[in-house]
């Protein structure tokens, strides 16, 4: 905005910072940004306050209400991880990566909270902070293949490598989700089977309502984060574009 | 900024793809059902005197009216559909334990026929409750 003189030497890109789609999504990224924060105030009253108390397990099971919330964000996160992966394979287009590089650092950061929110849960309720078991396991190693997938794009010789590289791992790295999911019916675990059921949800309903609303809320909170996430590599692609522009241009001239 | 495709760079997608298989077929082995995560009563039962002092994992579920409190230990019995066996703990106690509830075991099988756990897990029940209601059903604290 400083100097508009030298946006204007450079032709405009489609959805470069000053285009038409660029400001559409700054607007929608603030109006989600106000949604989930109102939501998430929300989520939390009724978490904390709303709620019953659970008869077995007292003031610990509030933390069901960001737990379980935080391992969907995790495999919804994953899932668009997988898609932006595949898309990016065939259309070979920097927005499929930036999509797929945004969602899996939100994604792990959801399932940091996801283990430590469980951790935090577990140890008054099982009396420990960890377990071998199964899900904890399986958890544990989703954590694993999503940090080696953003390590594997820091340490990529190009920027073009590492998405080719890191979409492979984000299509195979995503088998781990549906097992971290079915870990509880199929083996034995420490970690309870699903609260939830085809057949119904066993709690109270305000305890279910308190629940549904903290996943919308966490929903439009990823929507918000990927909003801005993807704004910044929008953003940080187009400055990388014109620095390789400008060092061209002082190379000739 | 922009440079060749490097032989060094193949390195990354390859390990990559050995790293992935190799924990895949961590998972696969390790929970598989010959190495369950834990046994059950009658599973450990039908090992016979073999399991004798074999330190294992078991998951059961804690009999109604058998727990036995005293200053030093916990005692209670573990049970499942068809096995059961006395169990003597000496730590911390999880809020959740109670009757009825299932619990993570680890410790050794004695000669005594008792087992003693140095660890004990209890498995939060997969129902939540209203404490209110709760207190409406069952007056008593």
């Amino acid at each position: 905005m400083a100097d508009t003189r030298i946006v204007r030497s450079i032709p405009a890109h489609a959805a470069s910072p000053t285009s038409s789609v660029a400001r559409v999504g700054d607007r929608l990224a603030r109006l989600f940004g106000v949604l989930a924060l109102l939501a998430m105030a929300v989520a939390t009253y009724l978490a904390l306050v709303y709620a019953p108390q659970d008869a077995a397990q007292g003031p610990a099971q509030r933390i069901f209400y960001f737990h379980v919330p935080s391992a969907w964000l995790a495999f919804l996160a994953f899932f668009v991880v997988l898609v932006a992966s595949v898309g990016y394979l065939w259309k070979r287009t920097p927005g499929w990566d930036a999509v797929a590089r945004s969602s899996g650092e939100i994604g792990l950061l959801f399932t940091t909270l996801m283990l430590v929110t469980g951790s935090i849960w577990g140890k008054p309720v099982w009396g420990t902070w960890w377990s071998w078991d199964p899900m904890l396991t399986t958890s544990l190693i989703l954590w694993f293949i999503y940090l080696g997938y953003l390590m594997l794009r820091a340490y990529a010789p190009t920027r073009e490598q590492g998405a080719r590289y890191a979409a492979v791992v984000g299509i195979i790295g995503f088998v781990d989700v549906p097992i971290v999911y079915l870990a509880t019916t199929w083996w034995r675990t420490l970690h309870p089977e699903k609260v939830i059921k085809p057949e119904g949800a066993a709690m109270p309903g305000e305890m279910l309502f308190a629940f549904l609303f903290s996943l919308g809320a966490f929903t439009l909170l990823y929507i918000y984060f990927m909003l801005q996430r993807v704004r910044i590599e929008r953003l940080q692609y187009h400055l990388e574009e014109r620095e390789d522009e400008l060092a061209f241009g002082g190379a000739n001239g | 900024m922009v440079g060749g495709t490097t032989r060094r760079s193949y390195r990354f997608p390859i390990l990559g793809a050995i790293a992935i298989l190799a924990v895949g077929f961590l998972i696969w082995r390790s929970t598989s059902a010959t190495s369950a995560y834990a046994l059950t009563v009658s599973e450990l039962l039908a090992r016979g005197d073999v399991a004798q002092g074999q330190r294992v994992r078991v998951l059961a579920k804690v009999e109604q009216g058998s727990i036995q409190r005293s200053a030093e230990t916990l005692r209670f019995t573990a049970v499942d559909a068809t096995g059961q066996m006395k169990v003597a703990y000496g730590g911390v106690v999880p809020d959740i334990f109670k009757d009825n509830v299932d619990v993570v075991l680890e410790g050794s099988y004695g000669r005594d026929r008792v087992f003693a756990a140095d660890v004990l897990l209890a498995k939060c029940p997969s129902k939540f409750e209203s404490q209110a209601d709760a207190e409406l059903a069952d007056p008593s604290p």
